[in-house]
């Protein structure tokens, strides 16, 4: 889990930070954008100033900036422009958002935490983002970390981390009012108030209001898929020299809804389809506090408790978790030390039992208990470091995991950078795979089976973790203060990872006589994945301002010979093979931004949806310092099925994106 | 294949090392001030002066710094090479806010005294003035830097810049933390 000042981390932690070019007495940054100097830290520890690029791995920092241009109303929109991500609509409020392969609604290989506190749901490991809403008005910045993260995070950052950072309290003082509207889109609308109380005291507090209504299926039918969301949160900030303390909290309540079909009887009608209204009520509360011991030594307590109470179709749960973590970064002679113990305990207890699903047992508490460690040694200073790290953790399902990593990063000279990786990362089972029983589907009797035959899963005790070892390389070039490029490659193997295996039929004379066929999960699929992502960043003129990349990935993956799973295999076609995006923005006058966004995202075959190109536009409008006004069109390139539901929730039908525009006002004062 | 990996980590590393490049040194301390220097830079590029001002190529863009004499010195050292539209850059340095002409950017360090009296008497002339105190925020300079969450940011007085006819970009006013 990431904590404190994330940046921070990310720099330490990702090990390292030539920088730029500290051979100079004055290392000279002009060759860096405005943006980029921005983002450099004027950390206290050193003075150094360091580039958050300037890491061995492939990290993305979407900024406030990108988001307001991007033209995006949520944040797996926002995430469509990182490279190496697949980002899907399912449908009006479900997204599938993946990081270098296997994209399914359930993706449970991306660890995603909003100021340090996981949204990563253990009850089936993975996000609904629909259950999450977080205003995009509040965020700072997004960073994405591509690749394994186990060694800092612990276990789930298998192949990315995503930290969503809110802006500081001091950074929102004022009233903000925002509206918006269209067609295809969602009506928000945000008041956030915030001041500052004394010198170094701040404080927050917004409401936000989200309606997106129902879409449609590609028969013009309703996909009964409305997904509104009330929220409302605070910040307070507290700073002092040395020492920063920050305490944070929200409250959701969520409606998301779907056109399901679940098992209701063994005699027909043996299914029910009806539609399914998912609702999400959720409150967090999260507290930090950092202190500088001296320049070279801080540390950092982070706490927090997150209360979610959730029902879909299939299930319900209501979870506690409690959080606590400590981490520690010293700095001596050649070394940046980091270090880290933490500690959660996460309550969950079934809500909902019906013919079709039962959780057994039906409360269950789960403890994670780690530490960690990562020394990053200056081999040659300001030219060659390394970074040796690894985390420990033991949790309720497999017991100790063990996740470390070892990161290579050359400066070659003030503009270019190399960088190696290798690192191992494991994703731990969920309580539905180790408690979940669900009868997934009933055939009716028939000439040849005289009985109706009940599929039905069941979790396991047994299952494993599914682990990664991933080797990574990238290298990044600043050509003048014009032009970034910057590609990596990765090259992953996957052991364990999860199947559902069919069981011997028996039959079963409980209830009306009936053959069971059981289901079961198993650790039976392996495999290798590997790609190239490449991003481009240039200023073509002082007014024009092109960014864009394209991914590759190829997955191959390889059932056990003793395996009868006919579909996990399948998920090296549920991900793009090519995925190319191109945003261009221009300030067509001091006031006037113009936006326009191109991407490509390559046929998912086993899904049987295709390849598809979409266009969104944006006009921003600034009318004074106080109002902003916004026109967005999007998909303009008409509709297309980007996702379908692919895994046995009973979820059924497709939902075509379409295309829609929305105007948005802003108003501070 | 981790084995090939390893090898070839140990061997890049084994290259560096041999090669004996860049000895260990201390890093320099640094204020954040060679950031600012870049910014300076970028202010040259993102504001547009008024069209009488610099008219001919050979007038240099000159940058005054009020104060810190080791930040004109780094000034100098970042511009040297420089131009902006055509214009080399010139970098004067003053040790009080007194007497300050002839410049089309002028950076008050934060040991200036009396900053209000030097902006009064520039008056409406195209200068940019840069700042980094709340002293100078508050007399109405015009680019106030400060630091926040360990990074840089800066304020803009946008319509001071207004009345010293200086026309600044929606790129660099986009990135200002406040704009009044």
């Amino acid at each position: 889990m990431m904590k404190s000042k994330v940046l921070q981390l990310a720099l330490a932690i990702l090990l390292t930070a030539a920088s730029a070019a500290a051979q100079d007495d004055f290392p000279d940054l002009t060759h860096l954008n405005m943006e980029d100097l921005l983002n450099l830290q004027v950390t206290s520890a050193g003075k150094k100033p360091q580039k958050i690029a300037d890491t061995a791995a492939a990290v993305f920092v979407i900024t406030q900036q990108d988001i307001r241009r991007s033209g995006a109303s949520s944040v797996p929109e926002v995430l469509r422009m990182v490279p190496g991500l697949h980002v899907a609509q399912l449908d009006a409020s479900k997204w599938v958002v993946t990081s270098r392969g296997f994209s399914t609604r359930y993706a449970n290989k991306l660890l995603i935490l909003v100021d340090g506190r996981s949204i990563y749901n253990p009850m089936f490991s993975g996000v609904f983002w629909e259950t999450r809403d977080v205003p995009l008005e509040n965020v700072e910045r997004i960073e994405v970390i591509r690749g394994p993260g186990g060694s800092l995070w612990g276990a789930n950052a298998v192949n990315g981390t995503i930290n969503i950072i809110t802006k500081r309290a001091y950074e929102t003082r004022g009233t903000l009012v925002t509206a918006s509207g269209g067609f295809n889109s969602p009506s928000i609308g945000m008041v956030r108030q915030g001041g500052e109380i004394t010198a170094g005291l701040s404080y927050r507090g917004y409401v936000k209001y989200l309606d997106r209504g129902n879409s449609d299926n590609p028969q013009g039918n309703s996909a009964a898929d409305r997904w509104n969301t009330m929220s409302a949160g605070f910040r307070m900030d507290w700073d002092r020299s040395g020492d920063a303390l920050s305490i944070s909290g929200d409250l959701q309540k969520i409606g998301s809804g779907e056109i399901n079909q679940l098992a209701v009887s063994l005699s027909p009608p043996t299914l029910n389809t009806f539609e399914s209204r998912n609702r999400t009520t959720s409150s967090s509360i999260l507290g930090r506090w950092s202190h500088s011991f001296s320049d070279d030594s801080e540390s950092t307590l982070q706490f927090y408790f997150d209360r979610q109470a959730l029902q879909v179709a299939i299930a319900g749960e209501k979870r506690d978790t409690v959080d606590f973590d400590f981490q520690q970064r010293n700095k001596f002679s050649r070394h940046e030390l980091l270090w880290g113990v933490n500690y959660r305990t996460s309550e969950g207890e079934g809500t909902q039992e019906s013919f079709a699903a039962r959780i057994d047992p039906v409360t269950r508490r789960d403890t994670l208990a780690g530490v960690f460690l990562q020394d990053e040694i200056a081999l040659v200073p300001s030219r060659l470091s390394v970074a040796l790290g690894a985390k420990l953790d033991h949790n309720s399902y497999t017991g100790l995991e063990f996740q470390p990593n070892v990161r290579l990063l050359w400066t070659l000279s003030k503009s270019r950078t190399a960088w190696l990786s290798a690192s191992k990362a494991v994703r731990t089972p969920s309580r539905f795979e180790s408690d979940l029983h669900v009868i997934t589907e009933i055939m009716p009797p028939s000439t040849s089976t005289p009985l109706p035959i009940v599929a039905d899963f069941s979790g396991s005790a047994n299952l494993r973790s599914e682990s990664l070892s991933a080797y990574e390389i990238g290298y990044r070039e600043q050509f003048g203060g014009r032009l970034f490029l910057e590609a990596d490659a990765f090259f992953n193997v996957y052991r364990h990872l999860r199947t559902f295996e069919n069981g011997t039929p028996f039959v079963d004379f409980t209830g009306s006589p009936h053959i069971t066929a059981p289901l079961y999960v198993a650790n039976k699929l392996g495999g290798e994945t590997y790609g190239v992502e490449i991003t481009a960043d240039a200023w073509i003129s002082r007014i024009w301002h092109v960014t864009g990349n394209y991914s590759f990935l190829r997955m191959q993956l390889n059932l056990a010979p003793d395996s009868t799973d006919t579909f996990s295999a399948k998920a090296g076609g549920q991900t793009p093979q090519h995925q190319f995006y191109v945003r261009s923005g221009v300030d067509l006058w001091r006031s006037l931004e113009a936006d326009i966004t191109y991407r490509f995202v390559g046929e998912l075959p086993t899904l049987e949806v295709r390849s598809y190109s979409s266009v969104d536009a944006r006009l921003g409008w600034k009318l004074s310092a106080a109002f902003e006004f916004s026109l967005v069109g999007r998909n303009l390139l008409g509709p297309h099925l980007e996702f379908v539901p692919d895994l046995g929730d009973g979820m059924v039908g497709e939902s075509l994106v379409k295309r829609g525009a929305y105007a948005k006002i802003a108003w501070r004062f | 294949v981790r084995k090939v990996i390893l090898s070839a980590l140990l061997l890049l590393a084994g290259m560096e090392l041999l090669a004996g490049r860049a000895p260990a040194q201390a890093e320099p301390a640094n204020t954040g001030y060679n950031i600012k220097a870049a910014f300076v830079y970028n202010f040259a590029i993102y504001i547009d002066w008024p069209a009488d001002v610099l008219k001919t190529r050979e007038e240099p863009f000159v940058v005054g710094v009020v104060g810190s004499d080791a930040f004109a010195e780094l000034l100098r050292h970042t511009l040297a090479e420089k131009t902006v539209r055509g214009h080399r850059f010139m970098v004067k340095r003053w040790a009080t806010a007194k007497n300050i002409k002839d410049c089309h950017i002028v950076f008050f360090t934060a040991e200036t005294q009396d900053v209000a009296t030097a902006l009064s008497s520039l008056g409406t002339t195209p200068t940019l003035t840069v700042g980094e105190s709340a002293a100078f925020a508050d007399a109405g300079g015009m680019i106030n830097f400060l630091v926040d969450d360990n990074k840089l940011r800066f304020d803009v007085n946008a319509e001071a810049g207004r009345r010293a006819n200086l026309t600044m970009s929606s790129r660099l006013l986009s990135l200002a933390r406040r704009v009044r």
